[in-house]
């Protein structure tokens, strides 16, 4: 058995709210060649769904949005 | 305080796995829409090709040392009569703890959230096994609708989740 390798992506978004406070947003398999354009789409709908977690403030804005791919190699530890 | 998520469901039209998400802190006031509105944008970002949210409140209930009653309210607002407002609910226990016996829930419908309120109906459910989904529906129902469960019997649970749609 050899080495196995698997690729994840997931879209972190960090989202700012009115007390200053920020809380990030992580979605599996974002897609590939995603614009600015279909990030900020998510702020208008966003603005009253989501609150902070602390003492509950609103939604202001996501401030970045980050790509995070990840490659995990699992060793094949049955070889000598 | 019961905490608000918003489960987004997907079935992937291309491979037909289930993917799911959960989005918690979610504001309790967002209407229906509002929540559609925004899984429908968390989608557009994804790879799933297909996507329904529904309302979804989590709560832990555990009647262990006295028979607690645990109550929730969720509201919908069905707009079009010729709809179903449907709550299903499910719950889980563990295989040690079903060896307790069966489970009875209540569950009762408002047209207000007023404790006062005159319940519109009542409807019940018992089950022994371990697991269950139990979905109630309100034929022809127009206006604002509040759900509350009650766990009236030992209830040794791991969760109880209540999703209501229109």
């Amino acid at each position: 058995m050899a080495d196995v390798t698997k690729t994840t992506k997931v879209l972190s978004l960090v989202a700012e709210f009115t007390d200053g406070d920020d809380r990030t947003l992580n979605l599996d398999n974002p897609k590939n060649d995603l614009t600015a354009a279909q990030i900020n789409a998510l702020n208008a709908p966003a603005a009253n769904v989501l609150i902070g977690d602390q003492d509950q403030a609103a939604f202001k804005q996501f401030k970045t949005a980050k790509v995070i791919t990840s490659t995990v190699t699992y060793l094949d530890l049955t070889t000598a | 305080m019961a905490k608000t998520s918003l489960i987004i469901s997907n079935t992937d039209s291309t491979t037909g796995k289930k993917l799911q998400k959960t989005l918690t802190d979610i504001n309790s006031a967002a209407t229906n829409d509002e929540l559609k509105t925004f899984a429908q944008a968390v989608n557009a970002v994804t790879t799933n090709t297909y996507g329904e949210s529904n309302r979804v409140d989590r709560i832990n209930v555990d009647t262990e040392e006295s028979a607690t009653v645990s109550k929730l309210f969720r509201e919908i607002t069905v707009t079009d009569a010729a709809k179903n407002a449907t709550a299903k609910i499910s719950f889980k226990r563990t295989e040690d703890e079903a060896s307790y016996g069966g489970v009875s829930l209540t569950v009762f419908y408002y047209n207000t959230q007023e404790s006062t309120a005159e319940k519109l109906t009542t409807s019940s459910v018992s089950s022994e096994a371990p697991t269950a989904l139990y979905h109630v529906t309100i034929p022809n129902y127009n206006g604002r609708l509040y759900v509350e469960i009650e766990a009236t019997e030992d209830f040794y649970s791991e969760f109880v989740k209540l999703t209501i749609s229109s």
